[in-house]
């Protein structure tokens, strides 16, 4: 039942609730205060009426009465010993002031509710005749006695008296009733004032409670349609404010600005989750997603339209710069292999007529035999250095081509037997004095490659070398990622101006036509070493020294087993 | 046990290089009988002729040259060793190419040996009498 009601309340939006309740009050207030009015009226008539009729009636009565025992006394008082003064006051009591009293009487209890008085003091005054009529014939008996001393008159007198006692006996309880008769109106006049004011304490108690209840089911209902929805709404904000996303599950339905107020955070909340979603999806690459726009100043749905929008055109340029890249690399590999081709051209088929004037100019000079002397046989020996010095180049050429190439066949090489091997090789003289470290690590690489690094530094080292001792030392340091190798002599060092050529191709600091020497060696490890990852540099002053430095990386490709 | 005359095939198709060998094996006095061939297919050709005509007179030995126009050196020994009665002859191959790939494929088809031909006479005609002592210690079938 309840419910209903609260049903048909929530139609009404808060306002028009608010003032229906003040209005409840003010009712109230005024048909309480109209009934009190009326009652206090209706209590001052009932006082009025009292002060006014009923208490000088029953003072009347009482005068009356007052009068009536005044008169008995009186008789009473001559019949024992006769007194003129007294018979006179008797005799005007009697024929005036009686009659003044008992008129008063009748003539104050017109009133109906006085009507019985009036007829009992009627009544009363009829016998209070017949006694009247005694005592006058006692006046008279009295008067006569005591002017002839007459005894026997005397005697009736006192007989009439006691008659006279005897009937005011009875007209005394009579008069008790009557007198009993008008204060129970009067009482009954009291009760209706009192049943008056008890009526309006009534009314008064039932006005508090009133009040009291309209504001307890005001405060309820506030409680129930305002604070509860407000206490839902501010938890659902504090869930947002933390970042949640939130299904929105209030069921409160309503048509006030409560309702209102739920139907926008609804709104928020379930735009803030659409949002979410799509921010999501797109977060997850998916860019065919619509962005719903809450309203043309969605400025939150427009930004990440926008975001889309970028995300969007950056991942398509980035696949476009991928196919870039992809064809670059094919292009790279399809290079690579036109170096190959060419390296392997240069070796064999530029070598092979180098080798056909080789020896064509070899059978030229057999031919010849003793007919070749001075000059010609120089040219010839010319020629031939030239032939060798092209083949040295070409060979290198093909060597620089290929090197680094074979990385991808690598395995796990103790440097030191690196070194060990390239030591066995060069078999340096006994003025050579070749240090290495003894600890030198475990590095990963291809065996060849390798060996062509430190056979290329070290020979370097040994050959350029023009001190009598000369001395090569071999030493590295651990970094967190490379290992990086030193090969120092105490050759005749290198001019700063020229560090950076050393590692160009065909580069030489010495004579062009020295044949053992094309000057390829330190630009082929250069490619090994930067092939690999690796960097390479030296440090060399003219008189000092050098010392040449190549990093390597650790553990490139192969796990740690 | 006497000497026998082993007939020996040169693929090979550079003129000099034809020259080279001839007078390597004049200076060394090597005196088995030479032939000539220009590129693989000649020398298939020339070998199955032989084979049909005088079978005794098949060259035992072949120096082979790897590369050649038409039908090349690895090309050609592939096609020596499906057949039956030529898959046996001890091939050498003598060339300028140095690298990996040629020599593995050589050694797979089951060569004799693999000559770098070095730029200078001196060199090559030792290689060739090398060549010479170790073909003459060898036994091959009747």
């Amino acid at each position: 039942m309840l419910q209903g009601l609260f049903n048909r309340l929530y139609r009404f939006n808060i306002g028009t609730r608010t003032a229906m309740s003040f209005m409840a009050v003010v009712l109230a207030s005024l048909v309480f205060s109209v009934a009190a009015l009326v009652l206090l009226e209706y209590s001052k008539k009932i006082d009025t009426k009292i002060s006014d009729k009923y208490r000088p009636v029953i003072s009347a009565l009482k005068d009356y009465q007052t009068q009536i025992e005044t008169t008995i006394l009186l008789t009473s008082d001559i019949s024992s010993q006769y007194n003129e003064k007294k018979r006179r006051t008797l005799k005007k009591q009697l024929d005036r002031t009686y009659n003044e009293k008992k008129l008063t009487v009748i003539g104050m209890s017109q009133e109906t509710s006085l009507e019985d008085i009036r007829k009992n003091v009627v009544e009363i005054d009829k016998e209070f005749q017949k006694i009247a009529a005694l005592q006058r014939q006692i006046l008279n008996l009295m008067q006569v006695s005591a002017d002839y001393s007459d005894q026997q008159k005397l005697q009736q007198a006192r007989e009439i008296n006691e008659n006279i006692e005897e009937k005011f006996n009875h007209l005394s309880a009579r008069l008790e009733e009557t007198s009993m008769e008008a204060i129970y109106v009067f009482r009954q006049l009291e009760t209706q004032k009192y049943a008056s004011y008890r009526t309006l304490s009534y009314l008064l108690v039932i006005m508090i409670v009133l009040i009291i209840a309209v504001s307890i089911f005001s405060i309820y209902v506030t409680n129930v349609t305002v604070i509860r929805p407000i206490k839902e709404m501010s938890a659902i904000l504090d869930e947002l404010s933390e970042g949640k996303i939130i299904t929105f599950r209030s069921e409160i339905k309503r048509n006030d600005e409560v309702g209102t107020m739920i139907a926008s955070a609804k709104k928020v909340v379930d735009g803030f989750k659409a949002k979410s979603e799509v921010a999501n999806a797109i977060g997850k690459g998916n860019y065919n997603v619509s962005v719903p726009l809450l309203s043309r100043h969605d400025k939150l749905g427009k930004a990440l339209q926008e975001m889309k929008t970028n995300l969007n055109t950056a991942k398509e340029n980035e696949e476009k710069s991928r196919k870039n890249l992809e064809a670059y690399t094919i292009n790279l590999e399809k290079k690579n292999r036109e170096l190959d081709q060419f390296a392997y051209i240069a070796s064999h088929d530029l070598k092979s007529p180098l080798r056909g004037i080789n020896n064509l100019t070899e059978w030229i000079k057999e031919e010849l035999g003793d007919q070749l002397s001075g000059d010609s046989l120089k040219y010839f020996h010319l020629l031939r250095g030239r032939v060798h010095r092209m083949e040295a180049l070409i060979n290198s050429l093909s060597k620089y081509a290929r090197a680094g190439r074979s990385q991808l066949d690598q395995e796990r090489i103790q440097s030191k037997d690196i070194v060990l091997t390239v030591l066995r090789k060069l078999n340096p003289g006994p003025q050579v004095a070749v240090y290495f470290d003894e600890t030198l690590p475990e590095i990963d690489g291809n065996r060849k490659d390798l060996e062509e690094v430190f056979l290329t530094f070290v020979s370097n080292a040994i050959h350029h070398n023009t001190s009598k001792e000369k001395l090569v030392n071999i030493t590295y340091h651990t970094h967190p990622k490379e290992f990086e190798f030193c090969i120092a002599d105490n050759g005749p060092g290198i001019a700063a101006e020229f560090h950076d050529r050393i590692f160009t191709i065909f580069q030489t600091l010495d004579r062009r036509d020295e044949v053992e020497n094309v000057g390829a060696g330190l630009a082929i490890v250069k490619k090994i070493v930067e092939e690999y990852g690796g960097r390479i540099w030296l440090e060399s002053e003219p008189g000092k020294g050098s010392k040449f430095y190549f990093s390597w990386p650790r553990y490139q490709l192969l796990d740690l087993d | 046990m006497g000497e026998q005359i082993v007939n020996i095939l040169l693929v090979e198709d550079d003129e000099v290089d034809v020259m080279n060998v001839k007078r390597a094996f004049k200076k060394n006095n090597v005196t088995n009988p030479l032939f000539v061939c220009n590129n693989g297919l000649e020398a298939i050709e020339f070998l199955t002729q032989r084979l049909a005509s005088n079978p005794a007179e098949v060259p035992r030995i072949i120096l082979l040259d790897l590369n050649m126009p038409k039908m090349g050196g690895i090309e050609f020994l592939r096609e020596l060793r499906k057949n039956n009665e030529l898959k046996n002859i001890s091939v050498f191959v003598m060339t300028t190419s140095n690298e990996d790939r040629d020599k593995v494929d050589a050694y797979n088809l089951n060569v004799a040996g693999y000559i770098l031909k070095p730029l200078s006479m001196e060199r090559f005609i030792e290689a060739v009498s090398t060549l010479n002592n170790y073909w003459k210690l060898c036994e091959f079938p009747e």
